[in-house]
């Protein structure tokens, strides 16, 4: 499952990474006489209104959405790790703080609470990115913290704090391995969340902004044409869905890893 | 119970009231001057500090946040941008329509994974049950906007039956016209659902009870109805009171998908058009039907399960 789940979201990436050698067309490259044909043995996808090559189009957005995917997972991890550990493990008032913050960040649905971000910040990838790491580090200091908290009082915790372990080396050592499985299953099955949610907000006009090849944005571009030119919106949706695929295989593996322990 | 009740509504307004001041703080970290946009771009620095001070811009923070609470309460949430009509006005005119879309997915919802929870559940690790974990989990990868489109392709298309987006006049018109964005967000809302639900069943399906209900001879539908399925209301409840974020959440790319005059196509369209008050009275609306659906739920669990009301 984790290898799978790994070598299709590597395989999209490393596409992405090499679309310029697997592509003939420059993907911003307008041809207005060329629009809206139909695929074609020069055009394999076809052009999109402003006669773009969808094919190119589509190769280029690995290189946005799966990036943009992962990092807007790692840095409300590390954020939500950290803070659930400080939570968790020292806790108090700074539990009493951080755990009422999640509770109004949960008051807000994401996506109402991303939109708002997003129209603070001004629309973008960086926005996404912010805004990403603004409400979903909860989860994981959630996570976190109820973990830290169950094995702060087992046996083994104690015997290393009697045997007079240092809190750093407890933590670094004993803590931390046992509750990293499940951040890390936790982390693949949100990178999905993240995906779908950067290109829901460029469908939405709000995320990265054109003319990037981003997929949402291919399937906005073709919303109107989908009585005629259908797989305009309908492919690149297909190419969200087998990264999605490829991220849940990663969390279901790490998850079967976690419960093995 | 009316302690619980008492308590778990007072816990809910101290978070109402920091999403009230948090949207207040939304207001102040808006780029740009509010009193020049006003007054637009051609006024004199004297025309743009008097409609300061017509604003009350000049106030103090804790003034000003004072007076904007105040207008809350009495459900003033000022006026769209370009001054054509009140958010308020426009916030009554488009829920219907989500609250339309929200109860009917809703409904469907508890019905589809009900169903499919039971059909798995029954028995564990064959054929069904793992369709059931596969299609839920394939189904978190799909985005909702897109699966829209794709229902649009491939049935509102070839067969005419509903329209390409769009709201309508009539009752029937506005039935047809719901169809798809139900079927939609459903699709959305099934697979964490029928996940969780499974999860419950099965725990219930191994408790000591059913076991019990076993021995005393009970079999098959009875067996289900009386001990399976009772027990598992209440996580059943529990569970759709905490989907209030997630189906509030699907509204906002299913009505922009198709094209539907509720809410959370006017807080994606207050968003390009950069309109603050709007995202602003949205913000408060959307955060208070969150809040409001949590306890409420939360009450009719611990109703149904006196138990919880001690935890």
């Amino acid at each position: 499952m984790l290898a799978t789940g790994l070598s299709i979201v590597g395989l999209v990436f490393l596409i992405g990474l090499l679309a310029p050698l697997l592509t003939s067309h420059d993907p911003l490259a307008q041809n207005v006489r060329d629009r809206l044909a139909s695929p074609s043995g020069d055009h394999w996808l076809g052009t999109d209104l402003l006669g773009r090559d969808v094919f190119s189009r589509l190769l280029h957005g690995a290189r946005i959405d799966v990036p943009l995917a992962v990092i807007a997972t790692l840095v409300p991890a590390v954020i939500g790790v950290t803070l659930g550990i400080v939570s968790g493990f020292f806790g108090r008032r700074v539990d009493a703080v951080v755990m009422r913050l999640a509770d109004v960040v949960q008051a807000f649905p994401v996506y109402i609470f991303l939109v708002a971000l997003v129209f603070l910040l001004g629309p973008g990838a960086r926005s996404f990115v912010v805004a990403s790491a603004c409400i979903s580090w909860v989860g994981y200091a959630r996570l976190v913290r109820a973990e830290v908290l169950s094995l702060k009082g087992r046996d083994f915790i104690v015997a290393a704090q009697a045997a007079g372990i240092g809190r750093r080396r407890v933590l670094g050592r004993h803590l931390l391995p046992n509750v990293m499985p499940q951040v890390y299953a936790y982390m693949a099955s949100d990178a999905v969340l993240a995906l779908v949610a950067l290109a829901s907000l460029s469908f939405l006009s709000l995320g990265v902004q054109p003319p990037e090849p981003e997929w949402g944005r291919m399937i906005a571009d073709g919303v109107d044409r989908i009585r005629s030119e259908w797989w305009l919106s309908a492919v690149p949706g297909l190419a969200i869905v087998i990264v999605g695929i490829g991220f849940s295989l990663v969390a279901y593996g790490f998850e079967r890893q976690a419960a093995r322990r | 119970m009316l302690q619980f009740v008492a308590r778990r509504s007072l816990q809910g307004l101290a978070v109402l009231l920091v999403v009230l001041v948090a949207s207040f703080a939304l207001l102040k970290f808006v780029p740009g001057d509010p009193a020049r946009q006003v007054a637009g771009p051609r006024a004199t620095e004297e025309q743009v500090e008097s409609i300061r001070e017509d604003l009350g811009l000049n106030d103090n923070v804790g003034v000003q946040m004072w007076r904007y609470l105040g207008r809350l309460v009495q459900g003033d949430f000022g006026s769209t941008t370009n001054g054509a009509s009140e958010v308020a006005d426009l916030i009554r005119q488009n829920l219907p329509v989500t609250l339309w879309l929200v109860s009917t997915s809703l409904f469907v919802t508890a019905i589809v994974s009900l169903g499919l929870a039971l059909l798995a559940v029954r028995r564990p690790g064959r054929l069904i049950d793992r369709l059931v974990v596969v299609t839920g989990s394939v189904g978190l990868a799909v985005p909702s906007f897109w699966l829209g489109i794709v229902l649009l392709i491939v049935v509102a298309r070839p067969t005419g039956w509903f329209p390409i987006g769009g709201w309508g006049e009539s009752f029937g018109e506005r039935v047809r016209a719901i169809v798809l964005p139900c079927v939609t967000l459903t699709a959305s809302l099934v697979p964490v659902t029928t996940r969780s639900l499974r999860t419950s069943m099965l725990k219930v399906r191994r408790s000591e009870y059913v076991a019990a209900g076993r021995s005393v001879g009970l079999t098959g539908i009875s067996l289900f109805w009386h001990f399976v399925l009772r027990n598992s209301l209440v996580p059943t409840v529990a569970l759709f009171a905490s989907l209030a974020g997630m189906v509030l959440s699907g509204t906002v790319l299913v009505e922009a998908t198709f094209a539907l005059p509720g809410l959370g196509q006017m807080m994606v369209v207050g968003a390009i058009n950069r309109d603050v008050n709007v995202i602003q009275g949205l913000t408060v609306v959307f955060a208070t039907g969150v809040i409001l659906f949590n306890v409420v739920g939360d009450i009719v669990v611990a109703w149904l399960d006196p138990r919880i009301e001690r935890r």
